[in-house]
Order: structure tokens, then C-alpha cells, then sequence
């Protein structure tokens, strides 16, 4: 998977350094911010702790996007640093450290016999597993595709793959997802 | 009755609340100053002292110095005429040596190994005889100055490494091992 020709040509600026790469930065953080903040702080669950994550992230991009390989997108990328910063902060950190935690980022619609004896919280939990079970792509594409409810154009970009290719990891993805709750649920 | 499967339909995904632009743009501008400091302000390696081949260098030789002038006072045996011929020269010269090459010596770390007494004199002019008054007074002691000296810390193959580079044989050095040391 190759670079996408816009952040080929932002690598391009931020590798003339000087004020070229801040300006390349800044419009790396415009383009991938909100996305990489909203991946964080639905681990988090609070934004202080997704604050404090997503510089540590930044500042590794800085300082390690001079020397990306650009074998893969430049978002594949950043969300790899972006999961691990999480995961490790939060290995470090209590997640719970007394400051309000957001609602479990699932909530149960009625009528499923099954889901209905579950709470928003363990269901969210379930989801959040089986996201981590799926092969990195699959869990970017879903990710990108249910929760922030992109558009298959503006996905293609970020991943520089085709729609027709997302589209049959979306769907490989949420078949994944389901039997991973089923199975953890007996049923 | 038909099984209900699949379970997208019966879960909604929440909005995950992003901050506005601003809150971007002022954590880029974070990130990337604190790069700039971080690059106009980086020191150099810091090597810790006791790191420093030369301190430990210096420190043998300050041992092994100090030992020589002790010796020169108190006379050893007969195996160590060479080195009390050596250590003729030694009260002065070592002194002079010290000085002429303190800059390889770690100077906090030769304050620590050598007494206070025997470096406040050499700063002065007359260090040699008072030092030979205070080793004369030392003599009868069962152990001498080179109790106040801390070798604990100075390895033995430093010390052996030394000897060595100085061409002083270390078997005819003073066997007993408590005026040695």
C-alpha cells in the first residue's frame, strides 16, 4: 500500500525541514488529528488521558516521519503509534483516575434476546475485543467506516485503497465482529 | 422463532467527542516548539564520573603516588631499595607530576582519595616538609595515611594497569598488604 500522493508530497515539505516542516505538520495534524484523537479517546474513554496520548503520538510522528519508509499509508502509520501509545499509557496509567469517563461508546437498540441482558459497558467491551482480534486493516476499516461514519471516498484516501476494497474488508470485518460476540456469548 | 444474528442492528455506535480546530492547532504548535527546544538544547553525553576511564586513571595514579611518598617515610624492607631509589624524587616530583597533569585527573575525586592535609601544602610552598612531618608522626601508627585514602573503590586491575604503564614491578612493592593498603 503506497502513499497517498497528498501525504507524499507533506513528507516531501516536512523532509525540507525549517519552517516547511512545521507547515507540513501542521497540515498532517489538520488532515489526521481529529481521527487519531477519536481512535484514542474511545480507549481512553476521557478526554485529559487522550490529551496527554495523542502528544506523546505527535511527537513521535515529528520525530520519526523523516525517516518513514512510506511502504505503507501514511495513516496506517500513525494509527499503529496512536494504538500502541494507547495501549502502553494505559498499562502505565490507572484508566480510571477519578475524572468523568465517557459513556461506554456502544449502547444497546431493544430486541436482540441476547444483547438485551447486557449493559452498554460490557457490550462495548465485547466490541473493543473483537476489534483487537482483527488483522490491523480490517480494524482501521471498521473503525474509519462505524464510527466515524466516513465516507468510502474519504477512506480511500487515508488508506490509499480502492472503495471496492474497503467496502469487502468493512463487510469482512463486521462478519468477524459478530461471531467473535456470539462465541463469547454461547451463543 | 428466527434467531436474531446479527447484532449491528441491535447496537449503536456513540459520537466520540472531538475538540474543535483550535485545540489542534495549539497542540501542533506545542509539539513542534517543544522539538525546537529539544533540539537547540541538547546536551552533551553526559558520561557519570565514576564512567570516566581518566577519573579512575587519575585515581590510581593518585593512589599510587600517595603510596610511594608514604613509603619513601616509612622505609621498607630491603626488596624495596628500587623503589625507595625511585622514590627519592618521589615527595617533590609526585607533587609536581600531580600538578603537571591535573587536568587528567578528575579533581574532585583526587580531593576525596588524597587527604586534606597533603594537598593543601602542595597549593602552597612549602608542601613537601610538612607532609614528611605529618608521615614521621603517622609512622608509629599502625596504619598509615593511606587509611584516610578510600581505595574500596579503585579496582585492583586499574591500579595492576597503572604499575604497569609506569614500568614499576609490582612484586617489589610492600608485600604487607595493611601498609599498603
Amino acid at each position: 500500500m503506497a502513499v497517498h500522493p497528498e501525504d507524499s508530497a507533506i513528507i516531501e515539505r516536512f523532509l525540507r525541514g525549517g519552517s516547511a516542516a512545521e507547515q507540513a505538520f501542521s497540515l498532517l495534524v489538520a488532515k489526521y488529528g481529529e481521527t487519531l484523537y477519536a481512535q484514542i479517546r474511545r480507549i481512553t474513554r476521557n478526554h485529559e488521558q487522550t490529551n496527554d496520548v495523542l502528544q506523546n503520538v505527535l511527537i513521535k510522528v515529528y520525530q520519526n516521519l523523516g525517516s518513514f519508509k512510506q511502504d505503507s499509508a501514511l495513516y496506517t502509520w500513525m494509527y499503529r503509534i496512536a494504538r500502541n501509545e494507547t495501549l502502553n499509557f494505559l498499562e502505565k496509567e490507572n484508566r480510571r483516575t477519578g475524572v468523568d469517563m465517557d459513556d461506554p461508546m456502544l449502547e444497546i437498540v431493544a430486541g436482540h434476546s441476547s444483547l438485551d441482558d447486557l449493559s452498554g459497558e460490557r457490550i462495548s467491551e465485547l466490541l473493543q475485543n473483537a476489534i483487537d482480534n482483527l488483522p490491523e486493516k480490517q480494524a482501521m476499516v471498521f473503525q474509519l467506516k462505524y464510527f466515524d461514519d466516513l465516507k468510502y471516498s474519504e477512506i480511500s484516501k487515508k488508506l490509499n485503497t480502492s472503495e471496492g476494497a474497503l467496502k469487502a474488508s468493512f463487510h469482512h470485518a463486521k462478519q468477524k465482529i459478530q461471531e467473535f460476540i456470539l462465541r463469547e456469548l454461547n451463543l | 422463532m428466527k434467531e436474531e444474528k446479527d447484532i449491528f442492528d441491535y447496537i449503536q455506535p456513540r459520537k466520540t467527542e472531538v475538540p474543535n480546530a483550535d485545540y489542534f492547532k495549539q497542540l501542533t504548535q506545542k509539539v513542534v516548539e517543544e522539538q525546537k527546544s529539544d533540539e537547540t538544547s541538547k546536551p552533551g553525553k553526559v558520561i557519570p564520573l565514576y564512567k570516566r576511564p581518566v577519573t579512575w586513571i587519575g585515581v590510581a595514579a593518585a593512589a599510587v603516588v600517595t603510596f610511594l611518598v608514604i613509603n619513601v617515610n616509612q622505609g621498607g624492607p630491603e626488596g624495596s631499595g628500587d623503589l625507595l631509589a625511585m622514590s627519592d624524587i618521589s615527595s617533590e616530583e609526585a607533587y609536581q607530576y600531580v600538578d603537571e597533569h591535573l587536568d587528567e585527573f578528575d579533581t574532585e575525586l583526587l580531593l576525596e582519595a588524597i587527604p586534606a592535609s597533603d594537598l593543601e601544602p602542595h597549593e602552597e610552598t612549602d608542601p613537601p616538609e610538612k607532609k614528611e612531618e605529618e608521615k614521621k608522626e603517622e609512622k608509629t601508627e599502625t596504619t598509615p595515611s593511606t587509611e584516610k585514602i578510600s581505595l574500596e573503590d579503585i579496582d585492583t586491575e586499574d591500579i595492576l594497569r597503572y604499575l604497569e604503564e609506569q614500568g614499576i614491578d609490582p612484586e617489589e612493592l610492600e608485600e604487607d598488604e595493611d601498609e599498603f593498603i
